[in-house]
């Protein structure tokens, strides 16, 4: 992440956008003093103590007529959230308000739109946050589930990011390594500097590694987890889909192949966002429309986070291998003229009518079903309860590995994978230096940039350097 | 009143290659220079190149510049360094003799018919008018359009040896005035570094015998393009080796509060990479053996330097200390060593030429902008030098990429932060170390050079020499035949497209296989572009794939994206994806402005650009 800014002041509505609200806050960031607003403010400016809030008129310039009433809180350089002068103001959330005010600071003082993200760039620049805290932060405000909102606390808190901290210490030991070999090979000597590379280099391996190995474990698909449909035309996707929703969004019908692309739609259980979809039957078709479709299941199965295939009870034979899916619905059941020869303990299958007087219904031990619905736990909860065992185990162990950060850690493993004979066997700096830059380079993703500065202080500060 | 077009302020590196440079331009240039101190001396160590200021002083040279040429002249000493570790990271340090370097400095300049040499104490800079100054010395003023200070270490110097502190740039030296005495009302911001030195050694006293001897090397290659590649000028000598001990560094360790650096009297910043014996007895208290490189400084000089024993303590703890260690036990100091403590200033306030941001007729080089070494100080004299003339003449400045010279990456890094510790350059500062090498030089320089529009011998030479690359790159490309005779000797067995292929094989010598396969075939070139060639296929993959890299970052804001493909991409959250279907945006930079747009997502597609 590069932004090629400028350092002028900064100023953005901070609070929610677009609708009337009773308050909006204003940020203003990166100003020399705060009394150089003056001018705007009907409070004396140089009596204001940092982190205390004032009540106070804002008022235009020009006409001195009020602006607004606002209450203001100035937060003193470095003790802020992005270790600049920040002064936050609260006012009327109205949006021409809003507007106002915003553009008096623009136009009569040195000051900018700040662009999207930029406050917390500058505390990221300003050593307040570290990339992997930002990426919290950015889980923080935009979580789709409790869940989600807690690994974005967490990871905002550090605590993945004490996890990379580890990989980013180890990464300014090797290139470190390699610049003592280079540049302090007269202090430190050729033997002992190539058994320091050789060291950073093999604990810099093994660190990947492990990190590899943990992403692996973890699903990409939780951020937005999808619940893909899935099976032979005609087995009742659609009707179970629409049950779910409760709402009529499939075109139904009793003609094979009637959902010929894959429908989504959100469903909220118990306020954890998901996707649902609707897909395609698989079968070999001719239709091409339907090829189409069938081959958009196919990667939506892939990337699914809960698969639920529904089947047809004549399709349910000895064949078929439930433990291939997350939850297997077998339907018709009512049709069926020998549920007798169905064992009904197998874990992860349910079994149901497709059409009972209010929609599908649970068939099976929980005994017949009356005229007034379902007797039994209701089959949306039974499988709502599934769907949220599967999602809630996911978050029992450690915060959630990104998919941005999977996929570095991915790349910088291979890397190392595929040249770690290279590395280790090569007596030419040029080249090994090449390498270094290399990873040093696949990793700035994940810890941020490790500028030279920061390599020749370590280095300064763990060998006796200088003639 | 005498009037010039250029001033130089300062008669040391910086200052004499900002003068050698601007008078090429056929500008009137003077250079004022401290009356009793000597033009381009050497009051630290006695040498010249070393790991990554070899590649400069190549630079330097490649530019037009004088450094190369004056230390192939004055070389005592010859020494590549990192040998083992490959061509690209090989580097030139030459020991010179102090007095020879500065001779031969005195008299290139003083054979200029464009350049007259002022030895008078500068008192006042007054600016009056855009390209208009009036300098005014002790003894005369004069005029002039450009000025640039090069003023080293004396702007406000003290000196420190042990308690006795004095005014002065250098021990026994005169000083000049701090920023805002030279110039009335300077608002600049400054900053205040310190340095030091060893203690000069008698070289009679020393017991040679009981350190390790470290010959010349007579493979070395000189600096100046137009000099016999192992040509040398003067006898060569050898520099020693010796250890401190236990010993000497307790003696400095009870001695704490007479040492300046320890008791407060010293505030000024010292660099880390260049620590006084003091810094390293404390910082390193486990530890008592440190090298000490014993350098001649001079042919005829009767002193030796104790390379790695920069200190200010009093003069009798350093006799102490110094007879402690093996070899040394009856040295007799001739001059002791010190601190110095001098202003710098803050090079946040220069533009990427070394013009001072608010008033760009005025150029800071050398030290006073921070950094440390000769060659920092030569190479920053040169392009202020230069980009004085190219503002003299409206022509666009002389500005080095990071990505292909080390002055490049110095230049650049001195103007955009703010040092906390003199800057020396490091190759750990560049990213682009396979390329940024010495071979090649001329090649990455040339264009440089020739955008001054100067035609010299240089000149044409680099032509020459660029051509000589192209087409000996292409006949290596081209030609896929051996001679059974060279197959034999090489031992190459496996058939290959062409000799470039051959030349990647790690395993092979292949500047000497190339030399004999050009001899085998009755073609002769110059040994540098031979050399430069032969590198340049060898790292060819490994610097396409960076240089690739180092691009793509260049380039990234104005590169544009497909939108749609994004908006389809599970790795970018559902928010993002609906504003970029909102906006659309094609490029790098429009995407980045949309408001909402989370930090990962950019993150996330600026790592997939193409």
């Amino acid at each position: 992440m590069k932004f090629l800014y400028d350092t002028k002041p900064i100023i953005a509505l901070s609070s929610s956008t677009l609708s009337n609200s009773a308050i909006a806050v204003i940020r203003i960031s990166g100003f020399v003093e705060l009394p150089s607003f003056q001018k705007v403010f009907k409070k004396n400016l140089t009596l204001v103590k940092p982190r205390h809030a004032y009540f106070t008129e804002i008022i235009d310039a020009d006409s001195t007529s009020m602006v607004d009433e606002v209450t203001f809180v100035y937060f003193a350089a470095p003790a802020s959230y992005n270790g600049e002068n920040i002064l936050e103001i609260s006012c009327h959330g109205n949006q021409i308000i809003i507007q106002n005010i915003i553009n008096l600071f623009i136009n009569n003082f040195d000051i900018r739109l700040a662009f999207a993200g930029e406050f917390t760039y500058r505390a990221m620049v300003n050593n307040k946050l570290s990339l992997t805290q930002v990426e919290g932060l950015d889980l923080l405000l935009n979580a789709n589930s409790p869940q989600i909102l807690q690994a974005g606390q967490s990871s905002f808190k550090g605590k993945l990011h004490e996890s990379f901290l580890e990989l980013h210490n180890l990464l300014i030991q090797l290139k470190s390594s390699i610049d003592i070999a280079l540049d302090f090979s007269e202090d430190i000597g050729d033997d002992l500097s190539r058994q320091i590379f050789l060291d950073s280099f093999t604990n810099f391996f093994h660190a990947s590694e492990l990190l590899f190995e943990r992403t692996r474990n973890n699903n990409s698909a939780l951020l937005n987890p999808s619940i893909v449909l899935s099976g032979q035309p005609n087995a009742g996707k659609s009707t179970l889909f629409n049950y779910l929703l409760t709402q009529e969004r499939s075109i139904v019908s009793n003609i094979p192949g009637t959902t010929r692309d894959y429908v989504s739609e959100s469903i909220s259980i118990e306020q954890v966002l998901f996707r649902l979809i609707d897909t395609a039957g698989l079968r070999e078709t001719t239709d091409k429309i339907e090829q189409v479709g069938i081959e958009h299941t196919k990667k939506q199965l892939s990337d699914s986070f809960f698969s639920l295939k529904v089947i047809h009870y004549c399709e349910f034979t000895n064949t078929f291998d439930p433990s291939k899916y997350d939850l297997v619905i077998v339907t018709n059941m009512d049709k069926c003229q020998c549920s007798s020869s169905f064992s009904f303990d197998i874990p992860n299958v349910l079994y149901l009518n497709l059409c009972g007087p209010m929609g599908p219904v649970l068939y099976g031990p929980m005994g017949p079903v009356d005229e007034s619905g379902p007797i039994g736990p209701s089959l949306k909860t039974e499988i709502y309860k599934i769907i949220l065992d599967k999602y809630k185990s996911y978050f029992i162990n450690e915060p959630i590995i990104i998919d941005r950060q999977r996929f570095v850690i991915a790349s910088l493993y291979n890397y190392l994978d595929e040249f770690k004979d290279d590395i280790t066997i090569c007596d030419d700096h040029g080249i090994l230096s090449h390498h270094i830059n290399k990873i040093s380079l696949l990793c700035e993703e994940l810890i941020g940039i490790i500028t030279p500065d920061e390599i020749l202080s370590s280095i300064f500060t763990n060998f006796c350097i200088g003639k | 009143m005498n009037s010039f077009d250029i001033a130089i302020i300062g008669g040391g590196h910086a200052g004499v290659e900002a003068a050698w440079i601007a008078q090429s331009f056929g500008f009137r240039v003077t250079l004022i220079t401290m009356p009793n101190v000597s033009i381009a001396s050497t009051p630290c160590n006695p040498s010249i190149g070393g790991v990554g200021k070899g590649q400069v002083v190549r630079e330097i040279d490649a530019l037009g510049g004088l450094m190369g040429r004056v230390a192939d002249y004055s070389a005592i000493q010859c020494r590549i360094l990192n040998e083992t570790k490959g061509p690209a990271v090989q580097s030139t340090r030459y020991q010179i003799d102090k007095d020879i370097y500065s001779d031969h400095v005195t008299k290139l300049l003083s054979e200029l018919k464009n350049l007259d040499i002022i030895y008078d104490k500068v008192i006042r800079v007054v600016f009056n008018d855009e390209d208009n100054f009036t300098v005014d010395c002790e003894t005369q003023s004069i005029s002039c359009k450009k000025v640039i200070l090069t003023a080293g270490t004396f702007l406000d110097g003290f000196t420190h040896v042990g308690d006795d502190k004095s005014k002065g740039g250098r021990l026994s030296c005169d000083r000049s005035g701090a920023l805002d005495e030279l110039f009335e009302k300077s608002e600049l911001k400054t900053l205040r570094f310190k340095t030091g030195t060893p203690a000069r050694l008698d070289a009679k006293t020393i017991d040679y015998s009981k350190l390790k001897e470290q010959g010349s090397d007579s493979r070395t290659q000189n600096f100046h393009f137009d000099h016999e590649a192992k040509h040398r000028f003067q006898r060569q000598v050898s520099c020693f080796m010796a250890y401190t001990n236990e010993e000497t560094l307790s003696i400095i360790r009870a001695n704490k509060e007479r040492s300046p650096l320890f008791n407060g009297q010293i505030c000024g910043v010292g660099p880390r990479y260049c620590p006084s014996i003091e810094d390293k007895a404390f910082r390193y208290p486990d530890r008592n053996i440190h090298h000490v490189f014993v350098e001649p400084e001079g042919l005829n000089l009767p002193t030796m330097y104790p390379n790695g024993l920069s200190t200010s303590l009093p003069l009798d703890i350093q006799n102490a200390f110094l007879r402690s260690i093996d070899g040394l036990a009856e040295v007799e100091i001739i001059l002791p060593g010190y601190a110095v403590e001098y202003d710098v200033i803050e090079t946040t306030q220069l533009d990427i030429t070394l013009a001072l941001k608010i008033m760009p007729s005025l150029y800071f080089a050398g030290q006073i902008n921070g950094t440390s070494g000769y060659e920092e100080a030569a190479a920053q004299g040169l392009i202020a030098g230069a980009n004085a003339c190219l503002s003299l003449l409206s022509l666009e400045p002389l500005v080095l990429d990071r990505g292909d010279s080390y002055i490049g990456v110095m230049i650049e890094d001195l103007v955009t932060n703010v040092r906390d510790e003199p800057y020396r350059l490091f190759t750990a500062r560049s990213e682009n170390r396979l390329y940024i090498r010495e071979d090649n030089t001329i090649e990455r320089i040339a264009p440089y050079r020739s955008s001054l529009n100067l035609n010299y011998q240089i000149d044409q030479y680099q032509q020459e020499y660029i051509k000589e690359v192209k087409l000996l790159s292409d006949i290596l490309e081209k030609c896929s035949f051996i001679s059974s005779d060279m197959a034999k000797i090489y031992k190459i067995e496996d058939s290959f497209h062409s000799i470039a292929e051959l030349l990647k094989n790690p395993k092979l010598d292949i500047v000497g296989f190339l030399e004999n396969y050009l001899i085998d075939n009755g073609l002769k070139f110059d040994f540098r572009v031979l050399q430069n060639v032969a590198i340049n296929l060898k790292y060819k993959g490994y610097i396409t794939r960076s240089q690739r890299e180092h691009s793509k970052q260049k380039k990234l804001l104005s590169k544009p994206i497909i939108w749609q493909d994004l908006c389809e991409s599970t790795n970018i959250s559902f928010e993002c994806r609906q504003r970029i279907e909102a906006i659309q945006p094609s490029t790098f930079s429009q995407l980045r402005n949309i408001k909402g747009i989370r930090p990962a997502t950019l993150a996330y597609v600026a790592g997939r650009i193409k």
